[in-house]
């Protein structure tokens, strides 16, 4: 006893990593550092409609299909015939597992009738039987018990049903399976479970929560307890998929382990790549901030031909317009959008940002480049995606798609709108202004009742680039960085620039 | 009428199989007619298969099978309430 105790302790971290099982839950190894412990019980607590019952079903599936680890599911409270149609759409075929002996159903749904009384004390051993004796049949190494909650209803009397779980989930626990249990909770926040016992008979406790947020739902997952364990703290936000069910988007396990490149490529305008002494960082990310009108959507066309014309792959990814008017911006401006699709150079997705949440805005991006897997990639406009999320969401949101767009090495462009027309910034920039590797900012300034378009490089990580302000124009063939350099001017970048005569200066 | 068919689950030889048959069918003397009941004992350890096929969770419950529809009683009764739990699984029979 000692010996455990001594293992166990903070100075030799390897000890405290219990035998994990892989769930095959995309995201769950990274956020529980492995899986799930075998021969141990974890509860799910989750409001109703929190995706406890999908997460089971998907633990015992993806452990038939990717681990070849048969389950038994037990169920308190929906028919079997229902657990089976509510999650055919996921493409796990229940019947063929059970043909397959994989999977077995123990059915413990009780009704709600006035046809059973319970008059004195009593065990479990006829539940526990029926569950051992399915696991023998199977061979199961996973099993699951959903939910836990109408025992309670059922038997009433918290106390010995505690007592009798707590036998059921020792026999089980003896047998080194990986044991899940399920239980409804009433609030988001607040007490774990519902009967306030359910979380003293397991090891670990997951919370799922479906949260209203900004009028937007956010499914998160938290690791609440992991007994003897590490894990990742706080919430996770995670999806479920209409066709792959769960999948979980590990934002605080992103590592900065990425290697950046030398390699230099065209921004697709010869000026801008002086600029920024040589173009883009082949893996970099840049952001491009400008008001309204100032031309950051044409300085996407124009990174997209660059990708083009160095025989790249580019997704473009539209949140604020339609395919039709990216494509006629881009032929106004001389570039041929529909030419390079039929190359398959170029794919463009348009996309309400409203049709779906952050993370599905996320998985479906993530999706593409896994698919299609272009070197470049950009987005117009953060602006517009931002729009209805929490900051924090938000941000976690950049964090994981410029995390991702690195590891896969993409070269990627971000556009964001700031509010103001003359000068400031938007909000959107101070929060991902630390994320991006560079900064290209486009202002209008007015100067002697004129509005002129000027561009600086604001930031250029690991590299040397121009500080000034320079003027260009638009026309059909694109954006026109002129020489003029505003050498004699102040408070450009705010928009009402000055004239400050430095020769006055140097000479006092 | 057809006989009233009573089972009784338990688990196991520490399930006091006998005993029980011995407290319910004294139960049954006192409010049912004799030979209108037979009581089954079924040791669920043994077989398995009809505790999932009844659908059973806990040892001990009586339960009425025939006629139907199901009625039962779990728990460890004494004798006065195995009289109660007799009367409870069989008020909707005409007797």
């Amino acid at each position: 006893m000692a010996k455990t105790k001594a293992l166990l302790t903070l100075d030799n971290p390897t000890s405290l990593m219990i035998p994990k099982v892989k769930t095959g839950i995309k995201g769950f190894e990274e956020i529980s550092y492995g899986g799930l412990p075998r021969g141990r019980t974890t509860l799910i607590s989750g409001s109703s409609g929190s995706g406890k019952t999908i997460f089971s079903c998907q633990f015992l599936a993806a452990g038939i299909l990717q681990f070849d680890e048969p389950g038994v599911f037990i169920t308190f409270e929906e028919s079997v015939e229902d657990l089976k149609n509510n999650v055919k759409s996921f493409g796990w075929d229940i019947d063929k597992f059970e043909k397959n002996n994989k999977w077995l159903f123990v059915d413990a749904s009780v009704s709600f009738n006035n046809e059973t009384k319970v008059m004195g004390d009593y065990d479990l051993k006829a539940l526990l039987i029926r569950i051992e004796s399915a696991i023998s049949k199977v061979k199961a190494k996973r099993v699951v018990l959903d939910s836990i909650g109408s025992l309670f209803h059922y038997f009433q009397d918290p106390s010995i049903i505690r007592r009798e779980l707590f036998k059921v989930l020792s026999t089980l626990k003896r047998k080194k399976l990986v044991i899940l249990i399920t239980s409804e909770r009433l609030e988001e926040y607040g007490v774990v479970s519902r009967f306030g016992v359910e979380e003293y008979i397991a090891d670990n406790v997951l919370i799922l929560r479906n949260v209203l947020e900004n009028e937007k739902r956010r499914r998160t997952i938290e690791i609440l307890k992991y007994r003897g364990s590490l894990h990742s703290m706080g919430e996770q936000s995670f999806v479920i998929d209409p066709q792959k069910g769960i999948e979980i988007i590990p934002l605080t396990r992103l590592q900065l382990t990425q290697n950046s490149s030398e390699k230099r490529v065209s921004s697709g305008n010869p000026p801008l790549d002086k600029m920024c002494g040589g173009g883009f960082f082949k893996d970099s990310i840049i952001l491009v901030s400008g008001a309204t009108g100032t031309g950051k959507t044409l300085m996407v066309t124009e990174f997209i031909k660059g990708g083009f014309e160095n025989g790249e792959k580019v997704l473009f990814v539209a949140y604020e317009e339609s395919r039709e008017q990216l494509i006629r911006n881009a032929k106004g401006w001389g570039v041929d959008f529909p030419k390079m699709e039929k190359a398959g150079k170029l794919l463009i997705k348009a996309v309400y940002p409203e049709s779906a949440s952050l993370e599905e805005h996320l998985l479906r991006i993530q999706l593409m480049v896994e698919e299609w897997k272009p070197t470049r990639f950009a987005l117009d406009s953060l602006t517009a995606i931002e729009r209805g999320s929490s900051k924090k969401n938000f941000r976690e949101f950049l964090i994981a798609l410029t995390s991702f767009l690195k590891k896969k090495e993409v070269l990627a462009i971000f556009t964001s709108t700031s509010s103001n027309i003359v000068g400031g910034t938007s909000v959107t920039d101070s929060h991902i202004s630390t994320i991006t590797d560079s900064i290209i900012l486009l202002r209008y300034a007015e100067l002697y009742g004129n509005i002129h378009r000027v561009i600086t490089v604001l930031k250029m990580r690991g590299s040397l680039h121009t500080k000034n302000i320079f003027e260009f124009d638009i026309d059909a063939n694109g954006m026109h960085i002129g020489h003029k350099q505003f050498d004699r001017m102040s408070g450009i970048l705010g928009g009402l620039p000055f004239v400050s005569d430095r020769n006055e200066e140097e000479k006092e | 009428m057809n006989i009233i068919i009573f089972h009784v689950y338990v688990a196991g030889a520490s399930g006091n199989g006998k005993q029980l048959l011995k407290l319910y069918d004294e139960a049954c003397k006192v409010c049912l007619k004799e030979g209108g009941y037979r009581i089954e004992i079924i040791d669920i350890l043994k077989k398995p298969q009809l505790a999932e096929k009844h659908k059973v969770l806990a040892t001990p419950t009586i339960s009425r099978t025939d006629p139907g529809p199901e009625k039962r009683i779990i728990g460890k009764l004494n004798n006065e309430q195995a009289v109660t739990a007799i009367k409870f699984l069989t008020e909707d029979l005409l007797i």
